[in-house]
C-alpha cells in the first residue's frame, strides 16, 4: 500500500450507530411531529435548521458535555462519578416524552450489553434490580429507572475502546440520522433531500463535538424552549406515527 | 469586590438607584431567612441581611398559617458586578410564599457579570413557593440567575422564572449581552429537575423555530410534591386553547403554553410576548396544582394586582 496509513475505521463504532442495533431508536422524533404538526418544521431548509439547530445548541452542550464527563469517568474507573453525571442528566429532561425516549432506549441498551456479557453493563442491571427488589428489572431498574441512553451508549463505547469524541461524533450522528428519518415520513421530505441534510451534518457535528469538549462544568445545559414545549404538546396530539 | 461581613447588619435604608447606563459601586446583598412553623404558624424565625436586600412584615392571607413574604431590592435594578445572594431555610412542617413586589431589572453592564443567586431548604413536609415576578434582562447586561433547591423526600416546592429579553414596550431589543439561568432541584440526595438557558445577542436561538421563535418572554415553573397521575391533563384541559400552537390571540391570553407531567416533576412553560398573559396561566395552573397536591387554592399576593 503506498502513501500513509489511513486511520482505522471505528467499526464497533459503526454497529453502535446503525440502525441494526435493537434499541427502537427510530420509533421517536424527539419532538419533531409535533414542531411539523404546528408548522414550525414543513420543508428541506426548516427541517435542516431544526435538526442541526437543537443538536448544536442544546445536545451538544448537555447530552454532549455529560457523555465527554462520562467517558472519562469509566476511564478512571469512577463509578460514582459515572452515576452522578447520570443523574444530573435525567433530570435535565424537558418532557415526559423525551424522559420516556431516554429511559427506554438507555434500558434496552443496557439490556443488550448485558446479554452480551459486557461487564459492567452485567453489574450495574444486577445493581438496578437490587435496588428495587420485587419489581421486574425493566422497565423500572434503578429507583429512578436504570439508565440514560447517553449513559448506556458510553458503556458500550468504552467496553469497545471507541475514542470519546469519535464516540460522541458518532452518536450525534445517530441522533441526526434519527431525525432525518422521521422528518422524511413527517413533513414529507423526499429521499434525495434526506441525504442532502445528511451530507451536511459533519460539519454541523465537527461544531457541536468541539462546544462538547468547550463547556466547562457552569456552561452544561441550554433548554431549546420551543422544542421542549411541541415535545408537551404531542402527549396529546390526535395522531401520531412516533413515541416522541 | 466587596462582600458582606458576617454577622453585618445594615440598617433597612438604601440609595436610590443611579440611571441604567451610569457606573455605581457594584453592590453586594445578602439576606437568609429562616422559616419554622410554631403553634399551627408559620414564622419569619429569623432573619440576616446585608447590603441592599430586605423583607416587609409576613402576611398571612391563607387559613393554614402560611407565610407570605415579599422580597425587596430597594435599588430595584442590578448592574455589573452585583452579586445578590439569597438563602432561605424552611424547616419542617412550615409553609412559605416568596415573592417580589416588582420585576428584577438587570442593567446594562460594562462587561462584568452580575448574578443572583438563591438558595433554598425545604424540610420535611414543609411547602416552599417561590414565585418572584419577572427578570427583566437590558440590552447589554450579563446577567447570571441562579436557583438551587434542596427537598426533604417529602417537601413541596413550587417555582417559577420569567426572563423578559429587552423591553420591547420601549422599543429596545436584546440588542447586546447575555443571559444564563440555572435552576436545579435536588430531592433527598438526587437531582429530580435540571434546567439552563444562556442566551446572547445575536445567537441563532433567539430567533430559532426551536427555541424563542421571536419572543421576548419565556417562564418555566416548575412543581416538585406529590400529584396524582392526570395532574397534567387537568392543567391542560384549564389553559387548552389559550396559548396552544401560535403565537396569535388564541383565547383571550397572548403567547403559547405547555404543560407535561415528569416522573418528579410537573413543569409547564410559556412563550410569547405578554408577560402578564404569561403570569396568568401559571396562576390558573398554580391553582390547580395547589388543589391537587395540597388540597387548596392558589393564593396570589395582593401586591401582584397592583
Amino acid at each position: 500500500m503506498n502513501g500513509p496509513m489511513a486511520p482505522p475505521l471505528p467499526l464497533h463504532l459503526l454497529r453502535l450507530v446503525s440502525q441494526s442495533l435493537p434499541v427502537g431508536a427510530f420509533s421517536y422524533s424527539r419532538g419533531l411531529e409535533a414542531a411539523v404538526h404546528a408548522g414550525w418544521v414543513h420543508d428541506e431548509t426548516t427541517t435542516r435548521d431544526w435538526i442541526f439547530g437543537t443538536l448544536e445548541h442544546s445536545y451538544a452542550v448537555f447530552d454532549g458535555a455529560l457523555f465527554l464527563r462520562m467517558m472519562a469517568a469509566l476511564e478512571r474507573s469512577d463509578r460514582a462519578g459515572f452515576a452522578a453525571l447520570d443523574a444530573w442528566l435525567a433530570a435535565g429532561r424537558e418532557s415526559r416524552e423525551l424522559q420516556q425516549e431516554d429511559r427506554r432506549m438507555g434500558e434496552a441498551m443496557l439490556r443488550l450489553l448485558a446479554d452480551l456479557e459486557v461487564p459492567l453493563a452485567r453489574e450495574l442491571a444486577r445493581e438496578y434490580v437490587a435496588a428495587r427488589p420485587g419489581q421486574p428489572p425493566c422497565p423500572g431498574g434503578s429507583p429512578r429507572g436504570g439508565l440514560s441512553w447517553t449513559a448506556a451508549f458510553a458503556i458500550a463505547a468504552w467496553h469497545w475502546r471507541i475514542p470519546a469524541t469519535q464516540a460522541l461524533s458518532g452518536l450525534i450522528w445517530s441522533a441526526a440520522e434519527a431525525q432525518v428519518a422521521a422528518a422524511i415520513r413527517l413533513v414529507p421530505l423526499g429521499h434525495t433531500a434526506g441525504q442532502r441534510i445528511l451530507i451536511a451534518a459533519p460539519e454541523m457535528i465537527t461544531r457541536a463535538v468541539a462546544r462538547a469538549g468547550d463547556a466547562g462544568d457552569d456552561e452544561i445545559g441550554n433548554v431549546s424552549v420551543a422544542l421542549a414545549m411541541a415535545s408537551a404538546w404531542h402527549e396529546n396530539q390526535y395522531s401520531r406515527l412516533f413515541r416522541s | 469586590m466587596v462582600l458582606c461581613q458576617p454577622g453585618e447588619i445594615l440598617p433597612d435604608t438604601a440609595t436610590p438607584v443611579a440611571p441604567a447606563a451610569t457606573r455605581r459601586r457594584s453592590w453586594p446583598a445578602e439576606l437568609e431567612l429562616w422559616f419554622a412553623s410554631m403553634a399551627g404558624k408559620t414564622r419569619l424565625a429569623r432573619r440576616r441581611h446585608c447590603g441592599p436586600l430586605l423583607v416587609q412584615k409576613p402576611f398571612y392571607p391563607e387559613k393554614d398559617g402560611s407565610c407570605h413574604v415579599y422580597l425587596l431590592h430597594p435599588p430595584a435594578g442590578i448592574v455589573g458586578g452585583d452579586r445578590l445572594v439569597q438563602h432561605f431555610h424552611v424547616d419542617d412542617g412550615a409553609r412559605v410564599v416568596l415573592t417580589t413586589p416588582g420585576a428584577t431589572r438587570f442593567y446594562r453592564s460594562l462587561g462584568d457579570v452580575a448574578l443572583q443567586s438563591t438558595r433554598i431548604e425545604v424540610g420535611a413536609g414543609a411547602v416552599c413557593e417561590f414565585l418572584p415576578q419577572e427578570t427583566i434582562i437590558f440590552a447589554g447586561a450579563n446577567a447570571r440567575v441562579e436557583t438551587t433547591v434542596t427537598l426533604a423526600p417529602d417537601a413541596v416546592y413550587a417555582g417559577w422564572d420569567f426572563i423578559c429579553l429587552g423591553r420591547p414596550a420601549a422599543g429596545e431589543g436584546f440588542t447586546a449581552g447575555r443571559v444564563a439561568q440555572r435552576v436545579e432541584i435536588v430531592r433527598d440526595g438526587r437531582p429530580v429537575w435540571f434546567e439552563r438557558m444562556a442566551l446572547s445577542a445575536g445567537a441563532p436561538q433567539l430567533a430559532a423555530a426551536f427555541a424563542l421563535s421571536g419572543q421576548p418572554t419565556a417562564g418555566a415553573m416548575v412543581y416538585a410534591g406529590a400529584l396524582p397521575d392526570d395532574a397534567a391533563e387537568r392543567v391542560r384541559a384549564a389553559i387548552d386553547g389559550q396559548g396552544q400552537g401560535g403565537f396569535g390571540d388564541a383565547g383571550c391570553l397572548q403567547g403559547m403554553f405547555s404543560v407535561s407531567q415528569l416522573e418528579d416533576v410537573v413543569v409547564c412553560r410559556y412563550l410569547g410576548s405578554r408577560v402578564a398573559d404569561g403570569k396568568a396561566m401559571f396562576v390558573q395552573a398554580w391553582d390547580i396544582l395547589r388543589r391537587l397536591g395540597q388540597g387548596k387554592p392558589a393564593s396570589a399576593p395582593r401586591i401582584w394586582a397592583t
